[in-house]
């Protein structure tokens, strides 16, 4: 257990290899939900868990029951299973703790199943052969970059409230455009690890 | 290969029930209690999610029913009996009213849009609306793309000759067309009579351009207004336009809406 290898896998997938900005996966939740600082926090919360629990789950169901029944190829539909049981969990929770946060998120928190960051995370866990601890490892960093990508989103966008945007740039337009900025400024990132 | 086929089954059932099991645990534990009224309100509601009233979902606006008196009328798409049910559970009177209908203001049909350029882009009208006055010399009327036709969610508009026809019978007045028109030509108006007069055009140019480009819209020459005697209509910005609460008047509207030169004020 290297911990050096485990802070790079947390930095990779957290900045440098941002599941948002550079690989454009979740790019719809990305665009829905960063009007407020507030709701992308705690969507960025949500998917947190979901990834984490998800690298978590996947890893062990993955290797200690599809592999040894050679069922590899029903990787996708369990977890997606995975996946779309630990939403359902996430949403009775937040449903619980904070009605004012379900009512903001609506229909992105159901949708957090359908995000193809956590589809993609647990499919680019198996595909990099990662142990146990460095799979969740990968799924928290994964988690806290899609928060990070959300949050400074919603920030912008916070502040391009007072800008005055072209008529036909107004809503998406300006969002998209932003969006790729803020990618192209991640790629600053890039050679901070190599591999 | 069976023996395969059995451990898939087998291991899926396994993932399946642990999952719903602890989803159903956590279902019980974590159980947001609901005021029951909401959704006995609920039941009564259209469930369309047409957003006329205000709120996201009809289940949001039964819950500002139920915790925030909110008027239950403000549901333009209740029938008769749903309406007479939710106010009977929620101890409110009727107090009258009468169905809100869309009324599209432009006569021109496909023959009597002049064409000014070619247009050909995006076929919509928001898109048309975007580039100069969408290839039409009427930078007022209507471009005949049906945005309004495909924002409606009962599908009670038909554009028929390029122009949008209401079917009275479908529409709920819910005002999805109003918003959907780029140009605002569709207003939504009370119907409080057995028929509604209105001025079928949004045309603020003078008499002649009106004349050149279109020769169905209002040329502003204020007979409508001069035989009105009690203001049934009245002119505004070369344009007439009806005053809908005093259309009681049927027979004097009809009179007038006969003598009006281009036939542009219409019933509905």
């Amino acid at each position: 257990m290297n911990v050096e290898q485990i802070i790079l896998i947390f930095v990779a997938a957290s900045v440098t290899n941002n599941f948002v900005l550079t690989y454009f996966l979740g790019i719809c939740p990305f665009i829905g939900v960063s009007n407020k600082v507030e709701s992308a926090v705690g969507l960025g919360v949500a998917t947190t868990f979901v990834m984490t629990m998800a690298a978590t789950f996947t890893w062990l169901i993955y290797h200690y029951i599809l592999v040894p029944n050679g069922l590899v190829f029903l990787q996708y539909v369990t977890f997606i299973i995975v996946i779309a049981s630990f939403v359902q969990f996430v949403e009775m929770v937040i449903r619980k703790i904070s009605p004012a946060l379900y009512k903001a998120l609506g229909i992105f928190l159901p949708l957090i199943t359908t995000n193809c960051a956590i589809l993609g995370l647990t499919l680019f866990m198996v595909l990099r052969d990662y142990t146990f601890i460095e799979a969740v490892i990968f799924g928290l960093g994964a988690g806290v970059g899609f928060t990070l990508a959300l949050v400074l989103m919603a920030g912008i966008r916070e502040e391009l409230e007072f800008a005055d945007v072209p008529d036909s740039l107004k809503g998406a337009g300006i969002t998209l455009i932003l969006a790729g900025m803020l990618a192209l400024s991640f790629m600053g990132f890039g050679g901070l690890i190599s591999g | 290969m069976e023996n395969l086929a059995l451990t898939a089954v087998l291991s899926m059932a396994f993932l399946a029930f642990f999952f719903a099991g602890v989803l159903a645990f956590a279902h019980k534990k974590l159980k947001v209690e609901e005021d029951p009224r909401v959704l006995e309100v609920y039941e009564f509601l259209p469930h369309v999610n047409c957003g006329a009233c205000g709120h996201v979902s009809c289940h949001d606006f039964a819950e500002s029913l139920i915790l925030s008196d909110e008027d239950p009328l403000k549901c333009r798409v209740l029938g008769e009996d749903a309406r007479e049910k939710i106010l009977d559970y929620l101890g409110k009177e009727d107090n009258g009213s009468f169905p809100f209908l869309p009324l599209v203001r432009c006569s021109a049909g496909k023959d009597k849009k002049k064409p000014a350029a070619d247009y050909s882009g995006i076929r919509t009208c928001r898109g048309a609306a975007l580039v100069f006055s969408g290839g039409m010399e009427c930078e007022y009327g209507c471009m005949g793309f049906g945005d309004c036709e495909k924002a409606c969610p009962f599908g009670a508009i038909k554009m028929v000759d390029a122009l949008p026809v209401i079917e009275k019978e479908k529409c709920t007045g819910c005002a999805k067309c109003a918003a959907a028109c780029p140009r605002g030509i569709i207003d939504i108006a009370e119907k409080k009579f057995d028929k509604l007069y209105y001025v079928a055009c949004s045309s603020r140019d003078g008499a002649l351009r009106v004349r050149q480009i279109c020769g169905v819209g209002c040329i502003a020459c204020g007979i409508c207004e001069k035989l009105s005697k009690e203001g049934l209509f009245v002119m505004k910005d070369a344009l007439s336009r009806e005053v809908v609460s005093k259309q009681g008047k049927q027979e004097e509207a009809a009179n007038i809406a006969s003598k009006c030169p281009t036939k542009v004020i219409k019933d509905i």
